[in-house]
């Protein structure tokens, strides 16, 4: 297409969208200065190949004109852009991205809240593009770093007290969105730290849409720490106040929630592990309500690569005590309908047996070991006699359940 | 091994450490005696920074120091080497050194900064004891050179060399990782996430396997496995498992007390074979934990109320650990360190070629030939 455009429509594209942006820098309108900065997305197509073909169109910015300098910086990045070369693109979205962020702190209102979303989104993903090229050429990829840097320079322009404050927790989203990529979560804490000690702002005055995203990640968070009543009450919020048309945010959403649920013994339907192609959790669900130790193990070796990217590995490895659980009350059930007043004692020796055929190789001495943990995380009442190698289970209720609460750690 | 000014100033201040004074005088040291200290800020001159030849026969002289036997002297020593190698190490990321030389070295200093745990672990710094053994700062320039070492790693890798020792050292990382340690914090999501970022390969490698075995029975409490594990560590393996050893043993004894009824006892010779404990003394921890010892036609331990809870019994150099180490510290320095192939990973091989009976029948099948107890 490009090649067919003449110089003099580049040159009336390249003005107009000056002049577009001009207006809407004159006339406080954001939502059109969002659209005009949008580098990645195809709005600013023609206009980038009008760069292409009209190649002194830096003397077409008048200095007179609004934010020249951030301008030329933009298009440049957007000249980059459309010629592929993304580290350049970023260099110079940076520098724009820069000099406009200048300019809004000096701004009361928060008119050009729009415009700072826009260029918060664009430079983390001009950034994976950039690091992508980099690392392409063997080179070490530092740009989503960098990016994380600018970002928090805009979340410290917002978070004062003051109209901005309402844009604070779009740029929080982006900077976790940064720091999950780059792997160095711990960087979420100083941020989560500031939105939750805010007096300034009621969380729920944020827009909804940042909120899920917000709960979607801080509930990531716990449960990499392993916190499941934090991790289900901020997955649930995100669950409950997401598009419940978009599948592949529920289902992001359930990729969390589900192990956390697990975790505090409550299981999903199969159905909906299909509904959502969450398949690599059915053997696990299966797993927990068979007592199957085998096929825990299975599930977890077979999907090793997802579960471990995903950080959920060791929180599901952590289930193999409920299906310990699980297979002692299997054998206390099938004690109980062949002679129910002694049901309750179970011999060390038989469990062996049964693990044994769940080709697990355990010893009366690593069984014993097993039963003593199970009671002290409440998963069995009852006490062992270490004499006769029994277990004698509580006659009321023996297999407490979870309920909603995790186990004792 | 030590820039001539650096060496004079530090004469002249009397700035040596033992192991470099001339017949034990303050303010005298030699060519062959001083080495190079570490110093936080970057060198200004160019001149100052050592030499690939020049690390290399510092390392080879503060090495050839711990061609010796394990003896009170190692505190002395360990506190002269510390300092050193982090000075060599401050040298080599100056000047982007990143060949097999240089792994070998850290390699070297890992090693070493892991068998102090153990081996130093009663010389801890504390009140009055300031020139004790500082396990945080121990661990945190442990982990400072991990990562160093795993970046050079990569960057191998990337060229397609592999380097065959790696193994060993991602899973002594891993170990490190495991929980928190006395005086370090280990976030929960740290050994998940350095898992995620290995290879595959790597990951299921025996090394790393064995410290998710560890890690698994670590956090469930699972003492038995756990020991087990310690008994068939290498000696380095068992010098980080070392540093769990005082907690999962309080977590035992809490997790039996729960098991037992009131004044039922179990075997004290049960209690040190499943925590571990031969030639030490178990009496005590029993005790400190709120358990009578009674003589029957056997010792047992008793169950009374539980004490101590919240606070693990103190940390003491371990026999089991003890009966590992080589004779002369160098060698453990030195000696690779590898696992063969165990019944572990093989294991995990052929459950992947194996079906499974059902559950069910299996139980019907362990529960047929039972006689109950009444």
């Amino acid at each position: 297409m490009s090649y067919y455009l003449s110089v003099g429509e580049a040159h009336r594209r390249i003005t107009e969208y000056l002049n577009r942006f001009s207006d809407a820098v004159q006339s406080q309108d954001g939502r059109s200065l969002k659209s005009l900065l949008s580098v990645s997305s195809p709005h600013l197509l023609s206009l980038a190949d009008a760069l292409l073909i009209f190649q002194d169109w830096g003397r077409l910015i008048k200095n007179s004109q609004q934010l020249s300098d951030v301008l030329q910086h933009h298009l440049r990045a957007l000249h980059s852009f459309r010629t592929g070369r993304f580290v350049d693109a970023y260099n110079a979205f940076e520098r724009s991205a820069n000099g406009f962020l200048l300019e809004f702190r000096n701004w009361e209102s928060a008119w050009a809240m729009e415009a700072v979303y826009a260029i918060a989104y664009e430079i983390r993903v001009l950034a994976e593009m950039a690091d992508r090229e980099l690392a392409s050429l063997g080179k070490t990829p530092e740009k989503l770093k960098g990016a994380g840097s600018f970002l928090m320079k805009v979340f410290a322009a917002l978070t004062g007290k003051g109209p901005k404050r309402v844009g604070a927790l779009y740029v929080t989203c982006q900077l976790f969105k940064v720091y999950f990529k780059l792997g160095t979560v711990h960087l979420c804490r100083s941020v989560i730290r500031s939105i939750e000690t805010a007096r300034f702002f009621d969380f729920e005055e944020f827009p909804k849409r940042d909120q899920v995203t917000y709960m979607y990640y801080t509930g990531r968070l716990e449960v990499y720490n392993e916190n499941f009543l934090a991790a289900d009450q901020k997955l649930t919020y995100a669950l409950k106040n997401c598009n419940p048309r978009s599948e592949a945010n529920i289902r992001m959403i359930l990729k969390y929630l589900i192990p956390v649920k697990l975790s505090v013994g409550i299981l999903p339907a199969t159905s909906l592990l299909q509904q959502y192609n969450l398949v690599e959790y059915i053997n696990v669900v299966q797993a927990l309500k068979s007592g199957d130790l085998r096929l825990l193990r299975h599930a977890l070796q077979e999907h090793e690569d997802r579960f471990l990217r995903s950080g959920v590995y060791l929180v599901l490895e952590k289930l193999e005590l409920q299906v310990y659980q699980r297979l002692l009350k299997k054998i206390y059930i099938i004690q109980k309908a062949r002679d129910p007043s002694k049901a309750h004692q179970i011999k060390l020796e038989v469990l062996v047996k049964a693990l044994k055929w769940l080709e697990k190789d355990m010893d009366v001495d690593e069984v014993e070991c097993m039963v003593a943990i199970l009671i002290y995380k409440n998963l069995i009442k009852g006490y062992f006699a270490h004499k006769s190698k029994v277990v004698v289970l509580s006659k009321q209720d023996p297999f407490p359940k979870l309920s909603g609460k995790p186990v004792n750690s | 091994m030590c820039p001539e000014s650096e060496r004079q100033e530090r004469e002249r201040k009397g700035d040596l450490d033992k192991h470099e004074r001339l017949d034990v005088e303050r303010n005298r040291t030699s060519k062959s005696l001083a080495v190079k200290k570490y110093n936080r800020l970057a060198e200004r001159h160019a001149y100052l920074i050592g030499p690939m030849p020049v690390l290399q026969k510092t390392i080879n002289y503060l090495l050839d120091l711990l061609d010796q036997p394990y003896d009170d002297n190692f505190l002395a020593m360990y506190n002269f080497l510390w300092d050193r190698m982090r000075a060599v190490r401050m040298d080599l990321r100056m000047q982007h050194i990143f060949n097999q030389d240089a792994i070998t070295m850290l390699e070297q200093m890992i090693r070493l900064h892991i068998l102090v745990m153990h081996e130093l672990c009663e010389y801890q710094k504390g009140e009055g004891f300031s020139e004790g053994f500082d396990v945080h700062l121990n661990i945190e320039q442990m982990n400072k050179t991990s990562v160093e070492l795993f970046q050079m790693y990569d960057d191998h890798r990337k060229k397609g060399v592999n380097i065959p020792t790696e193994r060993e050292f991602r899973g002594y990382y891993a170990l490190l990782k495991l929980d928190k340690h006395l005086g370090y914090k280990v976030e929960p999501t740290e050994l998940s996430l350095d898992l995620a970022k290995m290879t595959s390969e790597i990951r299921s490698t025996p090394e790393v396997l064995f410290a998710r075995d560890v890690a698994r029975a670590c956090k469930m409490g699972n003492y038995i496995t756990f020991f087990r594990l310690a008994r068939k560590a290498t000696y380095l393996q068992a010098c980080l498992m070392h540093a769990h050893f005082a907690k999962v043993r309080t977590q035992t004894l809490v997790a039996l007390h729960n098991s037992l009824q009131i004044n039922q006892g179990i075997p004290v010779g049960h209690v040190v074979k499943w925590l571990a404990m031969k030639g030490e003394n178990v009496e005590s921890l029993l005790e400190y934990h709120g358990f009578t010892i009674k003589y029957f036609e056997d010792v047992y331990m008793v169950k009374g109320p539980f004490l101590n809870h919240d606070v693990d019994y103190e940390t003491k150099y371990s026999q089991l650990v003890h009966q590992k180490k080589s004779r002369r510290i160098i060698d453990d320095v030195n000696s690779h360190q590898m696992m063969s192939l165990s019944s572990e990973a093989s294991r995990r091989m052929s459950d992947k070629l194996m079906g499974r009976p059902d559950v069910k029948d299996a139980l019907l099948f362990a529960t047929e030939k039972q006689h109950w107890c009444s």
